[in-house]
């Protein structure tokens, strides 16, 4: 797999924009999906593509085949979403920082809500956790990368990305409370 | 590993807390795997790649061929091989138009190829003139056949130069061209390459001359020529006078014109030489200086001119010589010198053929006269002619005809040797039996005899012009400076100065040959004469012409006359050409405005104001406005040399409020006098101040009233505008009136009305028809009148209960308002207030909650 996409990167290098389709294909989605969930916005996620992918184009022979490509277009990906972001910024300002104002004291009212609700108020809750937190999640819960993989990817040790990543959860756990809704009990031992 | 699971296992199933813990942090993971789905739809998939696509290097989402850097190089010399290639022969064609020189890499250098190609074809060209000349330069073939070997045979190297060469070398041809022919070296025709190859060859062939030794003597030879190839010519020259040396040759100086190409060379005996030399020198050899070791007697000179051999020039005694000699001198007066000639020309045997005179411009005189002199009384009589006067140009030639004498002396006597023999057969008749034969010999005698007639005629006019030679003489009398001027002179009228200058000209005796005068836009005038005045009243025409005015522009031509008080002065006439002009003006024009107390009568007044300046109304617009003051909108037209007189005049007519005036209203004369200016005059009336007002009165019985109202208006005509009346409640009356009131009425009405009733109010504006108001007395002036009918119930005295009553209403009333002003105040704080309650309760709770973490 990952030879194939070095010999793809090496036929576009070449002048081959197949090659370069073939990796578009494969890898859209991920690409988009970390876009997406960083900056939650569908506009953003698509320049995260066209900035990653450009990226890529342009560095195409400066990739020696050292790392995986997935390492490399993961950099390039998160280099990329930081453009947009920039980018974003100046013409959102408000875009990527905490709500401005939150209502205090008004709990949310004992509906069920709805998938989709869930759904965004679980990408918020991605949305907000820190930058390496959010990066591990995305990564390992949902881009199917198993831990080696990000742990390749981030260029931290294994160890680094578990422990990352189940403090991620749990930061999730809580943020999601009302979601996962069981009554809150004390836990045996510390916290940790 | 395994014990650990096991262990977590264990604890799990027993702690609930951790379970639930466990369970949470599952479901947590469950929650993210329901957006782990989150992708792209394959729309945008589809449209981001499009967008890539297009952003790509190459630009669309075309596959791209590989070997980039070839394509790269393909573009480029697509286009750079056909600038190359027009830049090429855009090179080629300059250096044809221009001989320069180029380099192209691969190819030959031009410029050596086309210098010998310059050298091999001018030495062809000229061994050709050689050839085609005459017999005397072929002893000279050899001395240059070695240098024209190696030059032919650099030619033959670079066969495609010769092409250059032609072209290049076409300059220096015409140059040779341009140089008058001598001996052989101008060549003739330019002989073609197959000529020039031939001649090569048969120089190369010639055989050695044999040279005859001449006394040793010097020459300087001038080389006139152009460019660096001169020196190579020179160094030709050299070897080609060293090849012919011989011991007892001296030395030749050489001079170039631009380079000084000074050289010792041996100069060769035979002057065919010499010859050589300037057949072969690129542009002109002359002979400046030929001097033998002796005195060379002047005869022998002209016999070793070129064209001639040494042998040839034979014995002076026989030498037949035509001498001719032009001569032009200078002398104070023709009339004079002619006669002299005449004594002159007798004294040395000789006479006037020809004559003939002109006479130049200024009056002098230029006489030609051809004299024919005995040929020994040549010299003498030229040298006499020579000493009357100033010598302007001499030129005497000797023509050597001595050849062509004998010639035809020899021909003449075997001639006669022929007539002989025939008469001889005529008398013998001993060979002439028939008569056919007879005949013959009869004719050929005739013809004999009248070749003999002929060739003795020409014999005798030779010897006739060797006898007697021929000097064209001119006498020309000093040339007359005429001066001519020409002056451009402001004056203040051109007339005056137009009638100044007849009497000037009458005065010096001088012509008006021409006149013109026009006019200008402004009026102005311009005189342009010509005039012609003798020469030696040409100053004090000058002086009359500067006193006219303001020199503008003069520029005399030849001023130093010096010739004014020669006898002739009076008669030559000099032109002066003149402009005489008036300056140009700006014309005036205004306006004024001027207040008058009436205006008809102003009006009327300005006939008479105008009649001594020459104005005219142009244009007249009167109005008379609501307020019945009048206006005047007048145009004059007035000559502009009156327009100050005719503003001082205007001013008469009232107070002037304003006067603009642009442009010069003194001193204009001349053609600017007459001319129609405008002066727009606006005579306004003072303003008016039309009587109106208000009046009220209060009456006690209204129909009295009214009725008294009603015969007021019948008896003064006054215009009823408006009227209206109504009853109060009390049953009392009210008019109002809009009167319209004559100016002249006003003062009487208001007193009629006053004496109505009691005047409750008046107020007037303008009342009065003295000299200030200068209201016209039919202008109509508003007057509004209210009549009242006194109130039949007299008002109650106010009571003490009422007043409380008011009171307490306004009490009431206030209490209202203050309690609405409170409620407005409230809603107004209502707002602020929730915030206050709410930021208060925010506060305990969160005190509260503080107090709960604590515990």
């Amino acid at each position: 797999m990952t030879g194939d996409e070095k010999d793809l990167v090496i036929q576009w290098a070449q002048g081959d924009r197949h090659a370069l389709e073939i990796l578009y294909r494969r890898y859209v989605d991920r690409v988009w999906r970390y876009g997406w969930f960083v900056t939650r916005s569908r506009d953003a996620a698509g320049e995260v593509v066209q900035e990653t992918f450009l990226k890529l184009a342009a560095s195409a022979g400066q990739f020696q085949g050292r790392s995986s490509f997935s390492t490399w277009l993961f950099t390039l990906t998160r280099s990329a979403t930081a453009v947009v972001l920039r980018k974003r910024r100046r013409t959102f300002p408000e875009m990527g920082k905490r709500p401005f104002l939150r209502i205090v004291g008004v709990e949310a009212p004992v509906i069920a809500p709805t998938e989709e609700e869930t759904r965004e108020s679980v990408r918020r809750a991605v949305g907000e956790l820190p930058a390496a937190q959010r990066d591990v999640v995305i990564l390992c819960e949902l881009s199917d990368h198993s831990i080696k993989d990000a742990a390749a990817i981030l260029g931290w040790t294994a160890a680094r990305v578990k422990t990352t990543l189940f403090r991620a959860r749990q930061r999730l756990k809580e943020k999601l409370a009302s979601l996962v809704s069981e009554p809150r009990v004390s836990t045996c031992g510390t916290d940790v | 590993m395994v014990a650990d699971d096991a262990a977590l296992h264990a604890h799990l199933t027993s702690c609930a807390a951790c379970r639930s813990y466990q369970e949470e942090i599952v479901r947590t993971g469950k929650l993210l795997r329901t957006v782990s789905a989150d992708r792209p739809t394959n729309e945008e998939m589809q449209s981001m790649w499009n967008t890539l696509a297009l952003s790509l290097p190459g630009g669309s989402a075309v596959t791209m061929t590989p070997n980039r850097s070839w394509r790269g190089l393909w573009r480029v010399a697509r286009y750079a091989a056909p600038v190359a290639a027009v830049l090429f022969i855009a090179a080629q064609l300059g250096s044809l138009q221009y001989g320069g020189e180029i380099w192209i890499p691969g190819l030959p250098s031009l410029s050596s190829a086309r210098m010998q190609g310059v050298t091999s074809r001018k030495l062809a060209d000229d061994s050709a003139a050689r050839d085609s000349g005459n017999g005397v330069f072929a002893s000279a073939d050899e001395r240059v056949s070695g240098t024209s070997g190696s030059l032919a045979d650099s030619k033959e190297e670079n066969n495609w130069a010769r092409k250059w060469t032609s072209t290049v070398a076409r300059p220096s041809r015409g140059a040779r061209k341009a140089v008058p022919g001598e001996g052989g070296s101008a060549g003739g025709e330019r002989p073609s390459d197959a000529q020039l190859d031939d001649s090569v060859a048969r120089v190369r062939s010639a055989a050695p001359p044999t040279l005859e030794p001449l006394p040793a003597r010097t020459a300087t030879v001038q080389i006139m020529a152009d460019g660096h190839a001169n020196y190579e010519r020179t160094d030709l020259l050299t070897g080609a006078l060293a090849s012919a040396n011989q011991a007892d040759l001296s030395q030749v100086t050489v001079t170039g014109m631009q380079d000084i190409l000074h050289s010792q060379v041996p100069l060769p005996k035979d002057r065919s030489a010499l010859q050589q030399m300037q057949v072969q020198s690129p542009g002109k050899i002359g002979l400046v200086s030929d001097d033998r070791a002796g005195n060379v007697p002047n005869q022998e000179r002209a016999a070793s001119a070129p064209g001639m051999t040494e042998s040839e020039s034979g014995a002076p005694s026989t030498a037949k010589i035509i001498r001719t000699g032009k001569l032009v001198v200078e002398v104070p007066s023709y009339v004079d010198t002619a006669g002299r000639v005449e004594q002159i020309v007798a004294k040395h045997g000789g006479f006037i053929g020809d004559s003939n005179v002109v006479e130049l411009t200024g009056g002098a005189i230029v006489g030609t006269v051809v004299i024919r002199v005995p040929a020994e009384q040549f010299e003498g009589l030229f040298a006499a002619l020579k000493a009357l006067g100033r010598i302007v140009s001499e030129h005497s030639d000797a023509a050597d005809v001595t050849a062509a004498y004998v010639d035809l002396e020899a021909r003449i006597h075997s001639h006669q040797v022929t007539e002989e023999r025939l008469h001889d057969l005529v008398r013998n008749k001993s060979i002439v039996d028939k008569v056919s034969s007879l005949l013959e010999v009869e004719r050929e005698l005739q013809r004999v005899r009248s070749e003999i007639e002929q060739m003795q005629g020409e014999l005798r006019v030779m010897a006739d012009r060797v006898a007697l030679s021929t000097i064209t003489l001119t006498l020309s009398e000093p040339k007359r400076i005429v001066p001519s001027a020409s002056l451009s002179v402001e004056v203040s009228t051109v007339e005056e100065a137009g009638a100044a200058l007849g009497a000037t000209l009458a005065a010096i005796d001088g012509r008006l040959i021409s006149g013109k005068t026009s006019k200008r836009s402004d009026g102005t005038l311009t005189a342009t004469y010509q005039l012609q005045t003798p020469l030696s009243r040409f100053g004090e025409l000058m002086n009359a012409i500067q006193g006219m005015g303001r020199i503008e522009e003069r520029q005399v031509s030849d001023r130093e006359f010096t010739q004014v008080n020669e006898p002739w002065a009076a008669k030559v006439q000099c032109n002066v050409a003149l402009i005489v002009f008036e300056r140009s003006r700006q014309l005036p024009t205004g306006t004024m405005f001027v207040q008058a107390d009436n205006l008809n009568s102003a009006l009327q007044q300005l006939e008479s104001v105008l009649e001594p300046t020459g104005a005219r109304v142009v244009s007249n617009y009167t109005m008379v406005d609501s307020q019945g003051a009048s206006k005047a909108e007048v145009t004059l037209s007035v000559p502009a040399a009156q327009f100050a007189a005719l503003i001082a005049r205007v001013g008469q007519l009232g107070r002037v409020n304003s006067q603009t005036v642009t442009g010069e209203i003194t001193n204009i004369s001349g053609g600017a006098a007459s001319v129609l200016r405008d002066l727009r005059l606006t005579v306004t009336e003072v303003v008016r101040e039309v009587p109106k007002g208000q009046i009220s009165v209060e009456v006690d019985v209204f129909a009295t009233a009214r009725e008294l109202f009603s015969t007021l208006v019948a008896e003064k005509e006054l215009q009823v505008l408006d009227s209206s009346s109504q009853q109060n409640h009390d049953g009392s009356w009210m008019a109002g009136f809009q009167l319209g009131v004559e100016a002249k009425d006003m003062e009487a009405v208001v007193g009629r009305l006053e004496s109505l009733g009691r005047v409750v109010s008046r107020n007037m504006q303008g009342i009065g028809l003295g000299s200030l108001s200068r209201t016209d007395p039919s202008a109509l002036g508003h007057l509004s009148v209210s009549i009242a009918e006194k109130s039949a119930i007299a008002p109650a005295p106010q009571q003490a209960g009422q007043t409380l009553r008011t009171h307490l209403r306004d009490g009431l009333a206030g209490l209202y308002k203050s309690i609405g002003l409170i409620a407005y105040g409230l809603i107004v704080m209502g707002p602020w207030l929730a915030i206050a309650i709410l930021l208060g309760w925010l506060i305990g709770r969160v005190r509260s909650r503080r107090a709960k973490a604590s515990t």
